[in-house]
């Protein structure tokens, strides 16, 4: 066989190969956002929109965490404010992720978006820890050596449920 | 369009927000005179006024309002509105007449509120249900549905609820 035959053959191998793995690799679009110092992750699949100088409007009763209502389009979205959440300090913006959600019309408080990675699946690092916080994210990214937490959009819904069934 | 669609509302503005107001809630409207305090109130139900021959209490709807939505105003709550006391439920008749404010005339009550408020009507379909998460906790608490405007965000408001709830935390 002419080694020109050769490696066409590989080449051709090799090609095949790649394809097979990436049929096999599930890969996943994340968004990473800023709040103050801190990064954080949402799948791409539950962003619906980046809205910027918004107005958010105080409502009376809620948790903390809950900085009011935003009109996007005319309709009402619970503005959550994950900074407040976590560390207990508002954060001072008035930018948005106004997030899909099956169950709810919310958005998440942000400082900026940082940018749009895509990370094969297997490269997620899965969360094992059982402590309070680990209950909002569901893995993290490793991000140039830091690792970046990614939200679970359910999970704050959950806590507002209980926060409110116990007020 | 049909009545059926249509809110008749008191249209109360305030600074980024505006208060809405069944128009079934409340009877007439009258401007603020002869008000007096009463002893033995509750924080937002302290004065009471003379019409017609009857004493009624005054609850005091815009300051109720300012301090639970965050609001300041300088418009003066000097529009009284009156409402049958028919309209609310036993519970909160009663919370609005016991004890010392026995006095008080047991079939109408009246509510202090800024001299800005207006009549309006809205398309029923303008207003939107809040999230249904906090949805049952809000409307337990006097806000029933939203009302998203261009420059404002308003709240339908159930004075039912939001009375009841007000005198409750003062007992």
């Amino acid at each position: 066989m002419e080694n020109e035959t050769i490696l066409s053959r590989l080449t051709r191998e090799s090609e095949s190969h790649k394809d097979a793995v990436a049929e096999d690799t599930v890969v996943l679009k994340f968004l990473v956002f800023s709040l103050g110092e801190a990064m954080f992750a949402l799948a791409a699949e539950d962003v619906r929109e980046i809205s910027t100088n918004n107005e958010i409007y105080y409502i009376p009763f809620v948790p903390p965490y809950v900085r009011g209502y935003a009109n996007r389009h005319g309709q009402p979205y619970t503005v959550f404010d994950l900074q407040m959440l976590f560390e207990n300090t508002p954060l001072q913006s008035t930018t948005l992720l106004i997030l899909k959600s099956e169950t709810d019309q919310i958005a998440v408080l942000i400082s900026d978006v940082r940018e749009i990675v895509t990370v094969p699946e297997t490269d997620l690092l899965r969360i094992t820890s059982a402590d309070d916080s680990s209950r909002y994210f569901s893995s993290a990214l490793n991000l140039a050596g830091t690792e970046v937490f990614v939200l679970k959009v359910d999970a704050l819904l959950e806590r507002l449920e209980r926060d409110l069934e116990r007020s | 369009m049909s009545d059926h669609d249509l809110l008749h509302a008191l249209y109360v503005p305030f600074d980024r927000i505006h208060i809405l107001i069944n128009r079934t809630q409340c009877a007439t409207s009258v401007f603020a005179a002869e008000i007096s305090p009463i002893e033995g109130g509750a924080p937002y139900y302290r004065e009471s006024i003379g019409i017609g021959g009857f004493t009624l209490g005054v609850f005091d709807l815009q300051r109720y309002l300012c301090d639970t939505f965050r609001l300041a105003t300088t418009v003066p709550a000097q529009l009284i509105l009156i409402m049958p006391l028919d309209r609310l439920s036993e519970e909160t008749r009663k919370a609005l007449v016991t004890g010392p404010l026995e006095e008080l005339d047991r079939e109408q009550l009246a509510m202090r509120i800024s001299s800005d408020t207006a009549m309006r009507s809205f398309e029923i379909a303008e207003l939107r249900p809040l999230g249904i998460t906090m949805r049952d906790h809000l409307v337990a608490r006097g806000l029933v549905a939203a009302h998203p405007e261009e420059q404002s965000f308003g709240f339908l408001i159930d004075l039912d609820q939001l009375i009841r709830l007000s005198l409750e935390m003062a007992a």
